[in-house]
């Protein structure tokens, strides 16, 4: 069993018995006629103050609280314990209400963002790995730029050389749109590769009309063709890897200050209850 | 930010000495009427390195008193020691943990504090590359508390000892061996000691030819004596046995120095060709004359497999070859010849203790724990020598001889990144921003080794080769730790150990003022640059700040000189 296989068992262990406890313990609560719903309410509050912590954690790395893998694993457990307690706050029902719809959305987007985003962490590097070079993010629009101008250069070496104008109007018309932008960015998110194997056929259709010279060329042009859908590939999965967060966090955020205003609320109009 | 460029002078080699002033003309007198140097022909020097400037600049007066300890065991220095006046005394045995309890003080703290570490999350400049240029700011010197050894009797009486006196030189084998020191040193009495820092040395070594040979012959002696001393198997060997070993011992080099130079043209021929290139220090099926240590540097072992060679393993320094194979056959009729090759890394020095001598000395005392396994087949300590063909063991080799031929198996604290956990978030590089005043130390981008990327991260080499030429001793190994560091002042932008770093691991990079002005040389206009790498975040709290900061467990700092460990990483 590696150390990673390991870590889950335990986890997941820890995860059971912190929901059998905390299922026992909301039934004797239930039983014994108290309010339920005070106690899940104010754990779920701590619940997703705590994982909302794990983004502070990140700013202050230059301090002692722990590896951020340590936070990562808290992070995914407690969320998925933060949804069971959410059940026994909310109950099996629909909610009602606009500060209480918007809450429980809010609280299932995150829970689903989370969910998605660790399938997604866990799924894309795998194949970011069998594609291409690894490449740095930012460094994508570069490298793009630098492969279209080898493809110009040889455009136009070849127009001059053989005086004829086939491949640069194919380039113009064809080529040029593809290179300028990254491009079948969904087509790679879904693993499709139909959209290259398009341009593929629709290059190897020009041959007919090439020379000897012009082939090689184009056998240069599509090399580079396949490189650039290469880098399509790592800008597309790198591009949802970062994404993802930008829903995450804003929304666990906005749910911070929802919740908030849900505890005035609760406690502003609670009257005589327990 | 600012766009007027600030001028200054451009940093000279000498414009930090050693000592936090130069030494005087009186003081560099003095000095030169003492032994070595009052023998020393100073017509020897040049004008622009004369043996005064030398003196003055690259040297400091350190006078101690009874008990003063002037370094530990363990300890990692750049500078080496000549006695003037008095004595100093050396503490011979090995793993002197007591010692550590004789001495007060403990190690020093150069981490920051709780608040002074938080304070980075407001303080840390908004420019790229700033300096602060306040005279005070501008201080470089890293000194050593005082640490004394307060039970001197104690140390005397339970530790075994000698002394080095006046005209003799101590300390040379980590100044220019980059390793740490090996005993540790106190002041016998009142004593004048003169500290040189190994630029110093170099240069006074280069051009007085006696100084020369007196260097020379004590860095043989004191290496052959501390990979004796340091080499469990000879623990139990009696005092006339290690005389017969010491005398007895070859000492050897194989490869070429300057491999950082050739490396890479090597490393992009055939597996054939650059074994070819890579001499041999012991042959498989060649009688095992000698037990073979490695001194420093690396050396690759490898097995015939069809018409080429597999790597199977690779052996750094303390490291022996060929002990499982004398064993045998001094226990038994059926002789044993050398089951693998040992091929030279590059460079490496090695000591070559004769089999008669191991025969004779060395196995009839050997400690039960210490005797090797007999060999079965062809499998030799360990699993990680599996010869098999199968897809793992195939792997195993591939990731193996990549690691050998790019020469990462140079680095203590490499940075190996798992690319199928990695998921491109790079609060890595957002850590180590933080950590370094804003400034990322590392590029999340290098060669890749199976699934792992070994990033461009300063890997704290085992022989770091980017401190050999610096002029000024800016780039330094940390005393307590041996984290290789560049103590910003000191730079002068040389450049020196970027070109020498194997790895592309030092960058260059032009500085700024705090409000963000390039600073420029007044002379010439040009912007003054500063070399910079990662430091391990050795002033931080928490370091390295990129393992920690990484919340997949794709990113490790790796030892290389693990290999069970290193071979388990890449296969997890």
């Amino acid at each position: 069993m590696n150390n990673f296989v390991k870590r889950r068992t335990v986890n997941s262990t820890i995860l059971l018995i912190a929901v059998l406890i905390s299922w026992t313990l909301f039934s004797i609560l239930e039983t014994s006629i108290r309010a339920t719903s005070f106690w899940s309410g104010w754990l779920l509050f701590l619940l997703v103050t705590s994982l909302a912590l794990f983004n502070v954690r990140k700013k202050l790395s230059f301090l002692p609280l722990g590896t951020a893998a340590t936070w990562l694993q808290f992070h995914i457990y407690a969320g998925l314990f933060s949804m069971v307690v959410f059940f026994a706050h909310v109950g099996l029902r629909l909610p009602t209400g606009t500060l209480e719809i918007s809450l429980s959305v809010l609280f299932l987007s995150i829970s689903a963002s989370g969910v998605l985003g660790l399938i997604l962490s866990r799924v894309i590097p795998v194949g970011l790995t069998t594609r291409g070079e690894p490449v740095l993010f930012e460094r994508i629009p570069t490298l793009r730029m630098g492969l279209q101008q080898e493809v110009e250069e040889l455009v136009v070496t070849c127009a001059r050389d053989n005086q004829t104008t086939t491949i640069s109007d194919f380039y113009t018309s064809r080529l040029e749109p593809y290179f300028r932008v990254s491009s079948n960015l969904v087509y790679h998110l879904i693993g499709s590769a139909l959209p290259i194997r398009k341009l593929e056929g629709e290059i190897a259709s020009m041959d007919r009309y090439l020379n000897e010279s012009e082939r090689e060329v184009m056998a240069e042009i599509l090399a580079l063709t396949q490189l650039k859908d290469d880098l399509d590939y790592q800008m597309a999965r790198q591009m949802v890897l970062k994404g993802w967060l930008f829903i995450h966090i804003p929304l666990t955020f906005s749910l911070l200050i929802l919740l908030v205003l849900h505890i005035f609320v609760v406690y502003g109009f609670r009257g005589n209850l327990p | 930010m600012s766009t007027t460029p600030v001028e200054v002078r451009r940093p000279q080699r000498w414009d930090e000495p050693f000592d936090e002033r130069p030494l005087t003309d009186r003081e560099v007198d003095w000095i030169l009427t003492h032994a070595p140097f009052s023998s020393i022909d100073e017509s020897d020097f040049t004008q622009s390195a004369s043996l005064r400037d030398i003196l003055r600049n690259d040297t400091r007066i350190v006078r101690c008193i009874a008990g003063d300890i002037v370094y530990r065991t363990g300890d990692y220095g750049t500078s080496a020691y000549f006695v003037l006046t008095g004595q100093v005394r050396v503490v011979l045995d090995q793993g002197d943990e007591s010692m550590t309890e004789k001495i007060s003080g403990s190690v020093l703290h150069t981490r920051r504090g709780f608040f002074d570490s938080l304070s980075q999350l407001w303080k840390n400049t908004k420019s790229p590359e700033a300096r602060d240029f306040a005279p005070d700011a501008q201080s470089s010197k890293v000194r050593s508390k005082g640490l004394f050894v307060q039970d001197v009797p104690g140390v005397l009486n339970e530790h075994e000892t000698t002394t080095v006196g006046a005209g003799h030189l101590f300390g040379e084998l980590s100044a220019l061996g980059r390793t740490p020191r090996t005993t540790t040193i106190f002041a016998d009495n009142q004593c004048e000691l003169l500290e040189v820092r190994w630029q110093g040395l170099r240069d006074l070594s280069r051009r007085s030819k006696s100084l020369n040979k007196t260097v020379d012959d004590l860095y043989r002696k004191d290496s052959l004596d501390e990979q004796l001393q340091s080499t469990p198997i000879f623990a139990n060997v009696d005092p006339i046995g290690q005389k017969r070993l010491v005398a007895e011992t070859i000492f050897q080099n194989y490869g070429n120095r300057e491999w950082t130079a050739t490396y890479k043209a090597l490393a992009e021929k055939g597996a054939a060709q650059r074994l070819k290139k890579e001499p041999i220090i012991a042959e498989e099926g060649h009688y095992p004359n000698g037990l073979i240590l490695i001194r420093s540097g690396f050396a690759r072992v490898s097995k015939q497999f069809g018409n080429g060679h597999r790597t199977l393993s690779y052996l750094g320094k303390g490291q022996m070859f060929g002990l499982e194979e004398i064993y045998h056959n001094w226990r038994t009729t059926d002789p044993l010849p050398y089951r693998f090759t040992l091929r030279t890394v590059g460079y490496v020095d090695v000591l070559i203790v004769p089999t008669r001598v191991i025969e004779e000395v060395v196995l009839p005392n050997l400690p039960e724990d210490l005797i090797p396994d007999p060999p079965v087949g062809d499998v030799r300590d360990g699993d990680h020598l599996d010869t098999s063909s199968d897809s793992d063991s195939q792997n195993r080799t591939q990731h193996l001889e990549q690691l050998v031929e790019a020469r990462f198996i140079n680095g203590t604290s490499t940075m190996m990144i798992d690319l199928e956990r990695c998921t491109r978030c790079d609060d890595c590089v957002r850590a180590c921003a933080s950590a370094h005043d804003g400034n990322p130390r590392f590029i999340r981008h290098g060669a890749q080794v199976g699934k792992f990327m070994i990033a461009n991260a300063c890997m704290h080499c085992v022989d770091p080769v980017c401190m050999i030429g610096c002029p000024t001793g800016a780039i330094h190994r940390v005393a307590h730790g041996g984290e290789v560091a560049i103590n910003d002042p000191t730079c002068i932008g040389c450049g020196t150990c970027a070109t020498n770093c194997p790895y592309d691991n030092i960058r260059l990079v032009e500085i700024r003022d705090k409000s963000g002005a390039l600073i420029r040389d007044q002379e010439t206009q040009a912007p003054i640059q500063k070399a910079t790498k990662c430091d391990l975040c050795v002033d931080q709290k928490v370091s390295p700040a990129c393992q920690n900061a990484c919340p997949h467990d794709a990113l490790q700092r790796v030892d290389m000189r693990d290999t069970q460990t290193l071979l388990e990483l890449l296969e997890r």
